[in-house]
């Protein structure tokens, strides 16, 4: 029988254990004060705690033991050892000397460290789930007494609550951790709750990114301010929260509003959050900013625009021409002439869609169509001016008309035939001009000159100062056709950074 | 065609000088007297708000500019409107409502039957 003051100290220390366990939030230290305690005790060198995982146990903690082996060493337990003996028996095991064991064989790190006897108690966590076991070893053959054994057992019924709570702490911990880590690491989302009454409660960085409010400046406030006005008049952000209220979730994609008053398209959703009991506590925001995509997808559309209004026009000015050419009697192929001629005028204008056209790309396109570029007979210079695409297609069209008199009755048919182009710029800014000089020599003028240019002379004359407000004297000299076009350039910044409406 | 739009006088707005001849001449090949054509909405405007109108034709993209305005102004004045236009969506738009809407390529009698019934 243990004596009353061998009782009254073991109490003290299964007190001042609990008292350490109630402040202690580290499960090595409560696993290694454990084993400092009971070595004390029950007056034994070592001491250790081995927890089960898997198929194994390990030894979690010890004292007296090499500081290598703590955290290191395995017991299978499928080998019939003292320990896992002991956590498949569920009850303590006393062996007086291990050298009369015949239940178990002795590990061989136990039998090197010279072990002699040994007490275990196995260690249930609440639930009556095996958590592993708590042993004092000794080198001597020791006599441990049910005095021992008992208060290893009481030992190890307190022990197992504290490493359970611990436990579940440290996976709580790790797991809010993760929350936390993968909730603030994306920062291309927006991310954050509001309460029943949908004001920003949790603000996360990816939400600051997105909308540029600190997580101080939007607790607080209601989820309206995200909203744009218009939106907000149509009560769109009560909507979306109703919705989410009685579907559980509600879509969110829309164009919404940064701090900065700039506005950011958000493709996301909104979740409404219930406690167990189905009250409502709030709602869940998760945004993804999409608004480079958007924008493009805008852009893309303009041009889609742009292209079928385009595409329909042309058909518009292929049927007006074919009116003009065939429709009066004219050859086939002078309206075939004048669909490449308009064919080579899309060509330069389908390179961007939007961009200004190079002038002497106009000039040297229609006339590399009739005649070589490198010709003697043909002289071209100008300095570098953009036609802006309204102007492109008239202007091709009735240099074509040009070219095409020149090399029937002009410059380009006549051996002694010279056609000089050339252009210059006049003005700054809004009243800047184009001034552009077609000039025939060496042609002898046929009797009926004036008819074959009809049609050309009416473009030039009339149809390109229609819409695009060019001024232009046509005249027939003794030699040859003199053009003069003045057409208005507008400023060529403006010209660079004009796109669509 | 001809004689369905006699003494009418109709405003042309169209920006491509091929397309506008092409309406002008088949206008005045059924009897209508054409104002215009014009390219743009300054123009234009000038015109509906010093002459009489019976009709209109609006391009509705003219240059960088766009008919609404036209549009509001004619409805305001009580003068029908007919669209011909290469824009696909148009149909809808509340400036245009009522209008009838006529795609390109626009063929000359289909233009025509289309002024004459809003203006009968």
């Amino acid at each position: 029988m243990p004596s009353s003051e061998q009782l009254f100290r073991r109490q003290k220390i299964l007190a001042d254990f609990g008292e350490f366990a109630l402040r202690c939030e580290s499960l090595d230290a409560i696993l290694d004060k454990a084993c400092l305690q009971v070595a004390e005790a029950l007056g034994a060198k070592r001491s250790k705690i081995l927890e089960i995982q898997g198929d194994s146990c390990l030894l979690r903690a010890g004292r007296g033991w090499d500081e290598g082996l703590i955290g290191a060493l395995r017991l299978p337990m499928k080998e019939l050892s003292s320990e896992s003996f002991a956590i498949k028996a569920g009850k303590p095991v006393i062996t007086q000397d291990i050298h009369k064991e015949d239940r178990f064989q002795v590990p061989d790190f136990m039998k090197k460290a010279g072990i002699v006897a040994l007490a275990n108690a196995p260690i249930f966590l609440p639930g009556g789930k095996a958590y592993g076991l708590i042993e004092v070893d000794d080198t001597q053959a020791r006599d441990f007494s049910e005095a021992d054994t008992e208060f290893l057992r009481t030992y190890a019924i307190v022990l197992g609550p504290v490493i359970d709570r611990l436990q579940i702490s440290t996976s709580l911990r790790s797991t809010e951790e993760q929350f936390r880590l993968i909730v603030e690491s994306a920062r291309d989302y927006a991310i954050f709750t509001t309460d029943q009454q949908d004001r920003i409660r949790d603000w996360y960085p990816g939400a600051q990114a997105v909308f540029g409010w600190t997580a101080d400046e939007a607790a607080g406030e209601p989820a309206a301010i995200l909203f744009t006005e218009e939106d907000r008049a149509q009560n769109e952000d009560k909507k979306e929260a109703s919705t989410a209220a009685r579907d559980g979730a509600a879509p969110d994609v829309r164009w919404h509003v940064r701090k900065d008053g700039s506005l950011v398209f958000i493709h996301g959703s909104v979740r409404a959050l219930r406690d167990e009991a189905g009250v409502l506590l709030g709602f869940l925001k998760i945004g993804q900013d999409l608004t480079d995509q958007k924008r493009a997808q805008q852009r893309m559309q303009v041009l889609i625009n742009e292209l079928q209004h385009r595409g329909r026009n042309l058909l518009g000015v292929i049927a007006a021409i074919a009116k003009r050419t065939i429709g009066q009697g004219g050859p086939l192929d002078a309206f075939e002439d004048r669909l490449t001629a308009l064919s080579r005028a899309q060509g330069l204008l389908s390179r961007s869609v939007m961009d200004p056209v190079p002038l002497s790309d106009i000039i040297r396109t229609e006339l590399a169509a009739h005649v070589d570029l490198g010709s003697p007979k043909l002289s071209i210079s100008g300095p570098s001016v953009r036609l802006k695409a309204a102007q492109v297609q008239n202007f091709a069209l009735a240099l074509h008309e040009l070219a095409t008199n020149a090399m029937k009755h002009g410059a380009l048919r006549e051996e002694a035939g010279l056609l000089f182009i050339s252009w210059k710029t006049k003005g700054r800014g809004e009243s800047r001009h184009l001034v552009l000089n077609w000039t025939e020599t060496g042609v002898t003028l046929p009797q009926d000159a004036q008819s074959h240019r009809g049609y050309g002379r009416e473009l030039i004359e009339r149809g390109l100062g229609y819409a695009v407000g060019a001024r232009s004297k046509f005249e027939l000299g003794s030699d040859g056709v003199r053009c003069e076009i003045e057409m208005p350039l507008g400023d060529d910044r403006d010209q660079r950074e004009q796109g669509p409406d | 065609m001809q004689g369905l739009l006699a003494g009418r006088s109709i405003l042309v707005v169209e920006d491509d000088y091929l397309i506008a001849m092409d309406v002008d001449n088949a206008l005045r090949q059924a009897g209508a007297q054409v104002l215009g054509p014009v390219p743009g909405v300054a123009e234009a405007m000038a015109l509906v708000r010093t002459v009489n109108l019976d009709a209109a034709v609006l391009d509705v993209a003219l240059g960088r500019e766009t008919a609404h305005e036209l549009a509001k102004e004619l409805r305001a004045r009580r003068t029908p409107f007919v669209l011909a236009t290469g824009n696909v969506n148009v149909a809808g738009q509340p400036d245009f409502e009522g209008a009838p809407v006529l795609e390109k390529p626009v063929r000359s009698q289909d233009l025509v039957r289309a002024i004459a019934a809003i203006v009968s």
